[in-house]
């Protein structure tokens, strides 16, 4: 494996510059980005890669992945911790038939509902669910994270996509920068632009 | 649902747009090889994108060469010779074009379709026969499709599933030999497709008020608001979904270009399709 390749750095990189390389890619592929996405296992196997590449070049100090989303576990028993077990392992339709053999909907079920709804693809069915279990347990910060997961990517989205865009140099820009190129040049007796 | 996904070509290079132009005409000559010459009529730039794309994971460079074609018999132009993800996207173009035709014939009986489907007619068959099990999954969702419309189903994640597990479907028969790219490439197109649907819909909602069309955006003959907003939400996550597919691809080139239709292309085209339904 070439550590460079992964991370995405020149060979001449300094410490800093891996160090924060290797930040935005914890950010990338972290398990929590992936949680609502079925293809968190591959995102895990990158995370190891990027962590081993990491420990190669710096020595130490990759964070640990941090397992999958189910960290808080379920408080109803063992029903709800099976689904969340047959989440982790992407069954979703087994998930969901589990699911609807339970009766009682507390806050987690409809927050597993969610996450259920969500890996299928159905992410305004997703958002209600997660909205209801937000409701029922204000303040669960599994369930307030992600009735807004929604909101906050897609304004992370737009951020992204400001920044894709080239940042243009306009006629503004332009102006102001030759006045200042003509007031200096002037300043030591010459005359860039002979107008102003 | 055809035309939206495109590159932004304002912010493509200038050798990448001309990669995709050479593409296109390759799966021009693609269709009329490997479908039928009256196959040719259905291509579309969605699909060139789409080959752009997979031409990379399946490990192919685009071999282009300068040639003419019956559309352009005066000037040559750079075009990429026939490969198997040419091929493919050929076949996917025919199977595409002839399912949706016949599904404008079953739902508002438009008089084109069945003229269509008899020129479409022989390339559909060699290509049903490259890709059966596809062509059957599509025709399985369309059904489906129709079974939501029937009963004017509201939630719009339903029938947007349909359109979404057809583009699905596109990435997990590609000719791309990983497995865990041929998931990720499904999951990416997956999500297109989610997008599409709902693009689709909230650019049909006028149509589809005046001529009484199912459309999970309107409801008693009116713009259906609070599904309208919650549509435009949609739209960005699955976008941030398909971004978060795209990021475990091994793409170099192909990575930029789609990175343009996800990041730019896509987002200004949803811009436009709300802005015009304010203007109402």
């Amino acid at each position: 494996m070439d550590p460079y390749k992964v991370l995405g750095v020149s060979p001449g990189a300094t410490q800093e510059e891996i160090k924060t390389v290797y930040r935005n890619l914890v950010k990338k592929y972290h398990p929590d980005k992936y949680a609502d996405n079925p293809l968190g296992d591959l995102a895990e196997e990158k995370m190891q890669e990027i962590n081993a590449a990491y420990d190669m070049l710096t020595g130490s100090g990759s964070q640990s992945s941090g397992g999958s989303y189910s960290r808080n576990q379920g408080s109803q028993g063992s029903t709800l911790d099976q689904v969340r077990q047959l989440i982790n392992a992407n069954r979703i339709q087994e998930a969901l038939s589990a699911l609807d053999s339970i009766g009682s909907h507390t806050a987690e079920w409809y927050y597993l509902r969610g996450v259920c709804m969500s890996r299928m693809g159905m992410y305004a069915q997703a958002n209600t669910f997660y909205s209801t279990a937000y409701r029922m347990e204000p303040g669960n910060q599994e369930y307030a994270r992600a009735a807004n997961n929604m909101r906050n990517s897609n304004t992370t989205f737009y951020n992204q996509r400001s920044n894709m865009r080239g940042n243009d140099c306009s006629g503004c820009d332009i102006c102001s920068s030759l006045i200042c190129a003509d007031c200096c040049c002037e300043c030591m007796g010459g005359d860039l632009i002979g107008c102003c | 649902m055809f035309g939206y996904i495109r590159p932004f070509v304002g912010e493509l290079k200038v050798r990448q747009h001309d990669k995709y132009k050479a593409i296109y005409c390759g799966l021009c000559k693609s269709l009329g090889r490997n479908c039928s010459q009256s196959s040719r009529f259905a291509l579309q730039y969605d699909m060139a994108a789409f080959a752009y794309l997979i031409g990379e994971l399946a490990g192919e460079t685009f071999e282009i060469t300068r040639q003419s074609c019956i559309a352009h018999p005066l000037k040559v132009r750079p075009m990429a010779k026939d490969n198997k993800t040419l091929k493919y996207c050929a076949n996917i173009t025919s199977l595409l074009a002839y399912n949706k035709l016949n599904d404008m014939w079953i739902d508002e009986k438009k008089l084109y379709a069945p003229i269509g489907k008899a020129m479409l007619m022989s390339g559909y068959r060699k290509s049903k026969k490259a890709l059966d099990l596809l062509d059957t999954g599509m025709t399985n969702q369309l059904d489906i499709l129709h079974e939501y419309e029937e009963k004017s189903e509201e939630c719009f994640d339903y029938p947007a599933l349909t359109t979404a597990v057809i583009m699905e479907s596109i990435g997990q028969n590609a000719p791309i030999e990983d497995e865990k790219t041929k998931r990720a490439l499904s999951s990416l197109l997956k999500n297109l497709g989610i997008w599409l649907y709902l693009a689709d819909a909230a650019d049909d909602i006028i149509d589809d008020i005046k001529k009484g069309n199912y459309n999970p955006l309107t409801k008693n003959g009116a713009p259906y608001k609070e599904n309208i907003e919650l549509a435009k939400e949609v739209m960005t996550y699955s976008l941030v979904q398909a971004a978060k597919a795209r990021d475990l691809l091994p793409l170099k080139d192909a990575g930029e270009f789609i990175d343009n239709i996800i990041y730019l292309s896509l987002p200004a085209s949803a811009d436009r399709i709300y802005s015009k339904l304010n203007l109402n």
